[in-house]
């Protein structure tokens, strides 16, 4: 009997800690750099905090080595990438544009319509480096109401 | 049908498929257009501060332009051929009139030197209207007549294609209006979901520890 009212304890414990963590542990941070092989791949929102129904856009560095100091691919770094969205059930293949000025870098235009947290699921290959189906979570989209002034 | 005839219908249908396929396939305006303008030889003339060559870049602040959304028209001034030239800062728009055109209407543009940027000028604008849009410039820059010479810019979109997930209603934290469309809504399983399947499994191991006895309290 003392053994299982040992158990009931940490079991509460674990309980409490799964009922805490949405609230405390921030989803997902800002750009994300991601290293297969010999190229990296950072992903982010265009502009953050990304805010329901604004007009925002997902940016995506493409570059040749291990880290964001490496020389960047441009222009071709997607030709065979598969680029998702993802939202709950829902997922989207966005289409991204190279920057004009900024090489390596590569834009798509979202407005997200929800609160929470998206995900962006890429997939192919870059400059001959397979990329396995790799999640990147977004940081999470907000209300705009937090923000307004007065 | 003679041979001659038959030779004549291939290009003839050839053509015509091709103008009914091109508005399809060509899109009508790309991003920021450049354009150079040569001041005329000025023979017996020594002015070194004027400019022989002028290029100007103009485009849309924000790429893919978006009905309602606020926007602007950037103008690059550059003293050359190209882009690659040495910008001309401030003071290229004191004889310029920039005009910014829709349908019949047109409106005359104010324009801001860049702090951060040398020979970029922005003028803020939100396009409410779905489509092309034109600018129009006209004047002088560093001694170089600008004949009236039109921009067509890139096509103003619908938000509706860059909604994800697609709009089932009301966005919840969002000021605006937003308009409704007939997707299916999808349910979605936030924190309150986990809250109350924990508090569930609680529920049942103290109750089950309260009936079976190994609870006491």
């Amino acid at each position: 009997m003392i053994k299982t009212s040992k158990l009931v304890i940490p079991i509460i414990l674990a309980a409490a800690v799964i009922v805490i963590a949405p609230f405390v542990i921030h989803p997902a941070e800002a750009h994300i750099l991601k290293t297969f092989q010999n190229v990296s791949v950072k992903i982010g929102w265009l502009n953050e905090p990304p805010l329901v129904g604004d007009t925002n856009g997902i940016v995506l560095y493409i570059y040749n080595g291990t880290d964001d100091t490496a020389p960047p691919i441009a222009n071709t770094g997607l030709d065979n990438m598969k680029v998702t969205i993802q939202y709950g059930g829902q997922s989207k293949s966005l289409s991204f544009d190279p920057s004009d000025d900024t090489p390596g870098l590569y834009t798509s235009t979202v407005i997200p319509t929800q609160l929470g947290t998206y995900n962006v699921i890429i997939q192919g290959t870059i400059g001959g480096v397979t990329i396995p189906p790799t999640t990147y979570p977004m940081q999470e989209v907000e209300a705009k109401d937090k923000y307004n002034f007065p | 049908m003679t041979m001659k005839t038959r030779n004549l219908v291939i290009p003839v249908v050839a053509v015509l498929t091709l103008i009914i396929i091109s508005p399809f396939l060509i899109h009508p305006v790309e991003a920021h257009i450049l354009k150079t303008f040569n001041m005329a030889a000025m023979s017996g003339m020594n002015m070194p501060s004027m400019a022989s060559n002028v290029s100007v870049k103009i485009g849309w602040l924000n790429e893919p332009p978006l009905v309602g959304d606020k926007n602007g028209i950037v103008l690059y001034v550059y003293n050359g051929t190209d882009d690659t030239s040495p910008p001309i800062a401030n003071t290229a728009l004191n004889n310029m009139t920039v005009n910014i055109q829709y349908g019949g209407q047109t409106k005359t543009l104010s324009f801001d030197p860049s702090d951060d940027t040398p020979g970029l000028y922005t003028s803020a604008i939100t396009p409410d209207q779905l489509g092309t849009y034109n600018v129009i410039i006209q004047g002088n820059i560093a001694g170089v007549d600008i004949p009236a010479t039109t921009y067509p810019q890139q096509e103003v979109e619908a938000k509706d294609q860059y909604y994800f997930p697609p709009m089932t209603g009301n966005m919840i934290g969002s000021s605006g209006n937003m308009t409704m469309s007939e997707t299916p809504a999808v349910p979605e399983f936030g924190p309150i979901a986990s809250l109350i399947l924990v508090i569930a499994i609680i529920s049942v191991v103290v109750v089950t520890g309260k009936t079976r006895g190994f609870l006491k309290f």
